[in-house]
């Protein structure tokens, strides 16, 4: 429906809709208005600069509303916007400015510090390369690249950037405990520590290089550390929310009273704070409190706009099978060569299925890197229609493989994926294998059958009330966001199990299921079968994955430096009157499996 | 008073004198493969005398033609209780739950139907049947012996006679009743009489066996895949005596068929073949070479695969699989338009104490409809589907090539498997197939294949736990 003339525009900018995200054709402004437009202008600028924000705002709604491409106005406005909020505005008027004037670095680093802030990765990431493509020779574009890549998954591309700004503007303690949490987010925790030491001693009154310090020493299992760089965070600053990490801290302490009474005491918790009591409630097993925690928490996070994107993904769940389809598969070629150097082990599965316990499992032999949630798979199919030169989109786009000069599609497909998973894997000598963990990837797996047939895929299964429930509380964003919901969270699980089930039916693969349950109630023998499937020799050093030092980056680090433990095997029972909704959607799936409910 | 749940329209439209045309009508119909019309005015007859057991009997085989067992099986149940006297009646309800697997009430009917009428050939010829299921295999000769002697001319009670005396081992008689196979109701002639007819006054008569040095012999690849796969090990046989012979057979047939008789003789329709005097089903070798238990020719293996496909095979399966774990091959069931496919064949799950074998991997060579069981298995062992990649009997005998052990049912994949000398074990059902004889392990057409039988109707665990504790054996 088109806006009406007075609608004020749904993304907050002050503006009608007609002169912000929706605008309609404007008259030139006559003579006589441009010199009032102008006045207007000179006095916005003049009230913005003297701190009378609410007079500087209402003259450039004025002024936008007789010409709403006035770039002077938009700029002060996008001001006043990335002050106060809210962010979504300061986007849209950003972009606005970016349109009228492309060339404008500082405009073009606003706008993707904004959309970093609003978590919108890929389009903060664009715009801070356009930053770089402008002026390479400025630190603050390579600073923002290297957040945006960093925060995107690609810690080893935001490294060279980080260090180009050093290298350009010489050492400060921002940039220095940046490049600290990037490191820590590559698990190379010493290196990370010092640097927080060396950002520290230049600067020590800033928070965040504390509190990342901190957390850089507990990911590093220094616990007692980790207090004492926190409590030091929050001398510098008490109003600081940082009540969801140090209740995180304390639980791993061993805890959970007093982890809990730290967020009872704090005001206004985030999402990420009332997931942490939802999880420390479940361990003290004050149940229905704990699922209360995690839906207000889920409730925050669909506030902010996280939402599950259904349309998209059962349009490619529904294309991705009409497309893999044996009679089809029988006439695409095969890499015409093999691929050099380490090869990947996909572990798939849904989000806290136990993927993060098997690729530490698999890690810990010497033949194998851990490449943690690797976004090279979801990159590469990103980017298949350009590199087959394709009209079509994914998985559609695989159809060139039949025309004569794309037989060797395959081949490039592959030595894409490898060349970008290799980049972000942190390798030592000896290792000939890799894992790539990401959760959902077995939404590919027709892709990853043949591009890399003799990969090994190891799917983790687990109880799917037990799966849902876990994702309930932990703030994800795999597969589409499903997780933002219950139900969305299961319907999303059922889908990607059916499409599973499809490629099984359709095409060969290396694949080999594991259950969650199996492996922790009958280790060895199921870590045995683990590297028999993968082609390893068994190592010992694989049942004590809790003593491998390497950093795993996501959700469940905490769990997997512990020893083996099945306080979380159905663990669903508990919260059955919650799951109920869910129920019928997971049932199929559950039967299938061989659970019961 | 009728039916409530029936118009009453159709009553106002019949009087009770219509009854006899309409079952007349019905009766025509089923006999013209029509029973979805028939039932039509069955539901009809019903409806004016609801206990009248000629319309209840023909509504049943009505059902039983349109594929409604459920329905089929109450109407005949119906039937019989309200006529318990009606010989047809519980003949009728004797098969049908006969193929419901439920043999115990089957032969209670099958034994009153034949008190009742002992004169008719089709109720001792279904309790012949019967018995077979049961595997109580003398009665069921017995059975069918009287049904020949009561209709000679009829070729199902002569077919399924040979069939017991096949399983029992007593070859001669039952080679000779096995030729009634191609005069059983919808089943063709192995040769189109018009072509044996074409060019000649007189019909091109079948061989007999006798040598022909200058005659040319047409061989003709009959029955199932299994079948062909199993009697192609006479072609040799057969050319010393007629060194000029053509072989006619399905497109799937020819990967078989070439490897035994060179590729040249192999034709796939009619009217490539050339002139031939004589001709010959491959089922029908073993007749006029006089096999005896003693005598089956195994020289094993006569099927080899092709070296550059099991080359390009073994590659893939290379790749799929990790090393060092056994391969066994699977197939849990056989083609579904197969008469004795609900006996024969299995659902994969129920092979899961084999999913449990350490070092084992398992390769599915399982075509058809059922593989979409594969989506639904996440057993310990890894499990590779290959069967949506075969194209052919050369890809499946490529494929078995690489494996070291094949598992199957009763299927055309078996006999490749045994005829190429791959060890296998096959599971089979409590009443099989008259070529897997009685109560042994092992069989003499195929050397390396072990047998696994059900030791109870439709019970599957026991053949299979046998066949997992006798992998487990060997690998020690």
């Amino acid at each position: 429906m088109p806006p009406l003339p007075d609608d004020r525009c749904g993304c907050g900018s002050g503006l009608r809709a007609v002169r912000c995200c929706r605008p309609t054709a404007v008259e030139p402004p006559s003579a006589p208005a441009l010199d009032r437009i102008e006045a207007r202008t000179e006095r916005a600028a003049d009230a913005f600069d003297r701190g009378d924000a609410a007079t500087a705002r209402r003259l450039c709604l004025k002024i936008l509303d007789e010409a709403p491409a006035h770039a002077d106005a938009l700029t002060i406005l996008a001001c006043l916007l990335q002050i106060s909020g809210p962010a979504e505005a300061a986007i849209a008027v950003l972009q606005r400015i970016r349109h009228l004037r492309p060339d404008d670095l500082n405009t073009t680093l606003d706008l993707a510090r904004q959309l970093l802030r609003a978590a919108r990765l890929p389009e903060a990431q664009a715009q801070a390369r356009n930053a770089v493509r402008l002026d390479p020779g400025n630190p603050t574009s390579h600073a923002v690249l290297a957040m945006a890549l960093t925060e995107g998954h690609q810690p080893h591309a935001g490294e060279f950037h980080y260090r180009q700004a050093l290298a350009l503007a010489g050492a400060d303690a921002v940039t220095l405990a940046n490049l600290a949490w990037n490191l820590k987010l590559q698990g190379r925790i010493d290196e990370a520590r010092a640097l927080y030491r060396q950002a520290a001693a230049l600067d020590p009154a800033i928070f965040l290089t504390w509190l990342g310090w901190a957390q850089t020493e507990e990911a590093g299992r220094g616990l007692d550390t980790a207090s004492r760089l926190l409590a030091r965070a929050r001398r510098i600053d008490p109003g600081h929310p940082i009540g969801g990490f140090e209740a995180a801290l304390l639980g791993r302490q061993g805890a959970p009273e007093a982890a809990l009474a730290v967020l009872e005491a704090a005001v206004g918790l985030d999402p990420a704070g009332l997931l942490e009591k939802g999880r420390l409630l479940d361990r003290l097993g004050r149940h229905d409190e704990a699922f209360a925690a995690m839906v207000a928490a889920k409730a925050l996070i669909r506030q902010q706009g996280q939402g599950y994107a259904e349309p998209e993904a059962s349009d490619l769940i529904a294309r991705l099978g009409g497309f893999f389809i044996a009679p089809r598969l029988r006439l695409l070629p095969r890499p015409e060569s093999p691929a050099a150097g380490a090869q990947p082990i996909f572990v798939t599965g849904a989000p806290r299925s136990g993927t993060t316990l098997v690729e530490q499992i698999l890690s810990a032999h010497p033949a194998v890197a851990g490449g943690d949630e690797l976004p090279a798979l979801a990159q590469l199919v990103h980017r298949l229609p350009r590199l087959l030169d394709s009209p079509l989109a994914y998985p559609e786009a695989l159809s060139e493989l039949w025309m004569g000069d794309q037989r060797d599609g395959l081949d490039r497909l592959r030595d894409e994926y490898l060349r970008r998973a290799r980049k972000l894997v942190p390798f030592r000598p000896g290792n000939r294998l890799f894992t790539d963990k990401m959760p959902f990837n077995e939404l590919h797996l027709g892709l990853i059958a043949l591009m890399l047939p003799a990969a090994p895929v190891v799917h983790v299964l687990r109880h799917p009330l037990d799966v849902v429930l876990s994702m309930m509380s932990h703030n994800l964003t795999h597969g589409f966001q499903c997780a933002a919901d219950l139900e969305t969270a299961a319907r999303h699980c059922a889908r990607v199990f059916e499409l599973v089930g499809h490629y099984r039916r359709e095409m060969p693969l290396r694949y080999l299921p594991l259950r969650y349950e199996d492996l922790v109630q009958e280790f060895e023998p199921n870590v045995r079968r683990l590297l028999d499937f993968v082609g390893l020799r068994f190592d010992r050093r694989c049942l004590r994955f809790d003593k491998n030092r390497r950093y795993a980056r996501t959700a469940s680090y905490a769990q997997v430096t512990e020893a083996l433990y099945s306080r979380s095997l159905y663990r669903h029972r508990n919260y059955m009157r919650h799951l109920e909704p869910v129920i019928p959607i997971l049932e199929p799936v559950i039967d299938s499996l061989g659970y019961s409910v | 008073m009728g039916n409530p749940t029936l118009p009453s329209a159709l009553f106002a439209s019949l009087a009770p004198a219509d009854g006899p045309k309409l079952l007349d009508d019905a009766e025509r119909l089923l006999r013209d493969g029509n029973p979805e019309a028939a039932d039509l005015r069955l539901s009809r007859a019903i409806a004016l005398a609801p206990a009248d057991p000629r319309a209840l009997g023909l509504a049943g085989v009505a059902s039983h033609l349109s594929g409604r067992s459920d329905q089929a099986l109450r109407r005949f149940g119906w039937t019989v209780h309200v006529a318990p006297g009606h010989a047809a009646a519980h003949n009728d309800l004797c098969e049908a739950l006969r193929r419901r697997g439920r043999l115990e009430e089957a032969l209670a009917h099958g034994r009153l139907a034949a008190a009742l009428e002992p004169d008719r050939f089709d109720i001792l010829y279904n309790l012949g049947i019967v018995y077979y299921d049961r595997l109580e295999i003398d009665r069921a000769i017995l059975w069918e012996r009287r049904a020949v002697r009561l209709a000679p001319e009829v070729p199902g009670p002569h077919f399924e006679l040979a069939e017991g005396l096949l399983l029992s081992g007593c070859f001669p008689e039952g080679w000779q009743e096995y030729e009634w196979r191609f005069r059983l109701p919808g089943v063709p002639p192995p040769v189109p009489p018009s072509l044996l007819e074409s060019g000649r006054p007189v019909p091109r008569p079948p061989w007999d066996g006798r040598p022909m040095p200058s005659e040319r012999l047409l061989l003709i690849a009959d029955q199932g895949f299994g079948d062909v796969v199993q009697f192609a090990r006479y072609i040799p046989l057969a050319e010393r005596l007629c060194p000029d012979f053509v072989i006619a057979g399905s497109p799937e047939t020819l990967p078989i068929l070439r490897q035994v008789s060179g590729g040249r003789r192999c034709h796939q329709d009619w009217e490539s073949l050339p002139d031939f005097d004589r001709w010959c089903p491959l089922s029908g070798l073993p007749r006029l070479f006089g096999t005896t238990l003693a005598t089956i020719p195994a020289e094993i293996p006569y099927l080899h695969a092709d070296p550059e496909r099991a080359a390009w095979w073994k590659e893939r399966l290379d790749g799929l699989l990790p090393k060092g774990m056994q391969r066994i091959g699977l197939v849990w069931a056989g083609r579904p338009s197969h008469g004795n496919d609900q006996n024969r064949s299995m659902r994969l799950q129920q092979l899961k104490p084999l999913f449990d074998l350490d070092k084992v991997a398992l390769v599915s060579l399982q075509v058809g409809p059922t593989q979409a069981e594969i989506g639904r298995y996440f057993g310990k062992a890894p499990l590779v589907n290959l069967g949506a990649g075969i194209g052919d009997f050369d890809d499946t005998m490529a494929i078995l090539q690489s494996l070291d052990r094949l598992v199957s049912v009763d299927t055309a994949v078996a006999h490749l498997a045994g005829a190429m000398g791959v060890p296998t074990s096959i599971l089979l059902p409590f009443a099989p197939d008259w070529r897997w004889l009685l109560k042994r392990g092992d069989t003499p057409w195929y050397p390396a294949v072990t047998l696994h039988r059900q030791t109870s109707p439709g019970r599957w665990d026991e053949p299979v736990r046998a066949m997992v504790a006798s992998l487990r054996f060997r690998r020690r």
